[in-house]
């Protein structure tokens, strides 16, 4: 998983460096950074609010 | 001197009376005897017996076969065996009424039985000279004699005529039908044999005629024994069965010709049975005639691929040469073969099998082998599509993600 994202992101950094010519190349790094950080979070809250499957929960 | 004289002559008187009794076989007064143990002892006599009748010695009792036998007269006793009294008996052609010796019964032919001395119980007495059983033996043997030719005659009249055996006749003592029945056997084997001899003479002559003309003409010596009529008979019909045989062979024969070439031209005025073999021979050849050009077309079936005009100058044996082509039903087979083998996209190997079908089976594997082909192809499209498709997504994916990064 972890090639296939970086594939992905670095498709997306191509992308992004494209259609953003004229914005300002710091504060799109930013909004990319945030973007992603935030997705990060956003899976990692998921994962631990997964509640473990035992035998007693079922 | 005297005294001399008289026992002379009372010795010579005593002697001579002595010798006489003794040549008339010792008998007594009554013409008999009583048996000696030496003549018991040979089986000649036993017991008491007689043989001048009772008479005294005077040897001559019967005037009529009076013999001067005094000097040769037997008696019983001086027989070492009775076949010897029988071989005298019989050279002296004694009998019951000529008996000069007495050497049967009692001399006088009152009892006498034709039987000298007395013969030992088994003893075989057709052998002593005109003795009862020796006339009756030679009665029966006359009888027998007359039997066998009377049964023969007969015999040999029923076998000839082959009319049912019977060899039995009601006439006659049993001698004679004893004769008879064993005469009548073997007249009747010799009647049958004689008349298969001339039934086989009267087939051989109804061959011949049967072989010359048509119309049977029996001899009329044939014409009274039925045997002899049938065997004729049967000879001529063999020989003209025979005949017309090989005349409806040698119909058939050029029948059989000419439905080989075709030509149909039975022949006219002449038996129906001929022109029937005619027939059979003409159907034959154009059963076979029919078979080859059937199996013509079905062979050129593997060599085409379509079908050509095989120009026959006869419609009838192109219909024939059609007809096997469109038979050929294992044309299907190779074809589906073949298709299935290029379809398969196997390399190309006819199969032994079907070697003389070359033509057919390349032609259906390239059909099979191009379908084959095509359907790589559009696989191979499919999948490049496929594949395109899912490119574009996922760049279609990323696009968004960047545009939603930097909103």
């Amino acid at each position: 998983m972890g090639i296939y994202q970086n594939i992905c992101y670095k498709v997306e950094d191509l992308l992004v460096k494209a259609i953003a010519k004229k914005l300002d190349p710091a504060e799109v790094k930013a909004k990319v950074s945030n973007y992603r950080n935030e997705k990060e979070m956003t899976r990692l809250q998921r994962k631990e609010a997964r509640v473990p499957r035992t035998t007693k929960n079922v | 001197m005297v005294k001399k004289v008289l026992f002379i002559v009372l010795s010579t008187s005593l002697l001579l009376g002595a010798s006489a009794y003794a040549h008339s076989g010792r008998t007594d007064s009554n013409g008999g005897h009583n048996c000696s143990p030496k003549s018991q002892a040979k089986g000649l006599c036993s017991g008491y017996h007689y043989h001048n009748g009772g008479s005294s010695s005077s040897g001559s009792s019967t005037s009529t076969t009076s013999k001067p036998a005094a000097s040769s007269d037997k008696d019983c006793s001086d027989f070492a065996t009775y076949d010897e009294v029988v071989e005298y008996w019989n050279s002296k052609g004694y009998s019951a009424t000529y008996d000069p010796e007495n050497l049967d019964g009692w001399g006088t032919g009152q009892v006498d039985d034709g039987i000298p001395c007395e013969a030992p119980g088994n003893y075989d007495k057709t052998k002593i000279n005109n003795s009862p059983e020796q006339v009756h033996f030679k009665q029966e043997q006359a009888d027998t004699k007359r039997g066998e030719e009377n049964g023969h005659a007969q015999g040999l009249k029923d076998g000839y005529e082959e009319s049912g055996a019977d060899d039995s006749t009601s006439e006659g003592s049993n001698a004679y039908t004893s004769g008879y029945s064993s005469g009548y056997n073997k007249g009747y084997e010799e009647g049958q044999k004689k008349i298969e001899a001339e039934k086989l003479k009267a087939k051989t002559e109804g061959i011949a005629q049967g072989k010359k003309q048509d119309e049977m003409a029996i001899p009329e010596s044939y014409l009274k024994h039925p045997g002899l009529k049938a065997s004729f008979k049967s000879g001529f019909n063999q020989a003209l069965q025979e005949r017309i045989e090989i005349m409806k062979k040698e119909y058939q024969d050029l029948g059989y010709k000419d439905g080989k070439k075709d030509s149909h031209s039975p022949p006219e005025k002449v038996n129906d049975l001929f022109v029937k073999a005619y027939q059979e021979g003409y159907e034959i050849a154009q059963n076979e005639l029919k078979q080859e050009y059937f199996d013509m077309g079905y062979e050129a079936a593997f060599t085409m691929l379509k079908y050509k005009d095989p120009n026959l100058t006869n419609d009838k044996f192109t219909q024939w040469y059609n007809d096997g082509f469109d038979s050929n039903e294992e044309i299907v087979e190779i074809q589906n073969s073949a298709k299935s083998s290029g379809e398969n996209g196997d390399e190309y190997s006819i199969p032994s099998k079907y070697e003389k079908a070359e033509v057919i089976y390349k032609h259906y594997y390239k059909k099979g082998y191009q379908q084959y082909e095509e359907e790589q192809k559009q696989n191979q499209a499919t999948a490049a599509g496929g594949a395109g498709v899912f490119a574009l997504s996922w760049l279609g994916r990323r696009l968004y993600v960047a545009r939603k990064m930097i909103r």
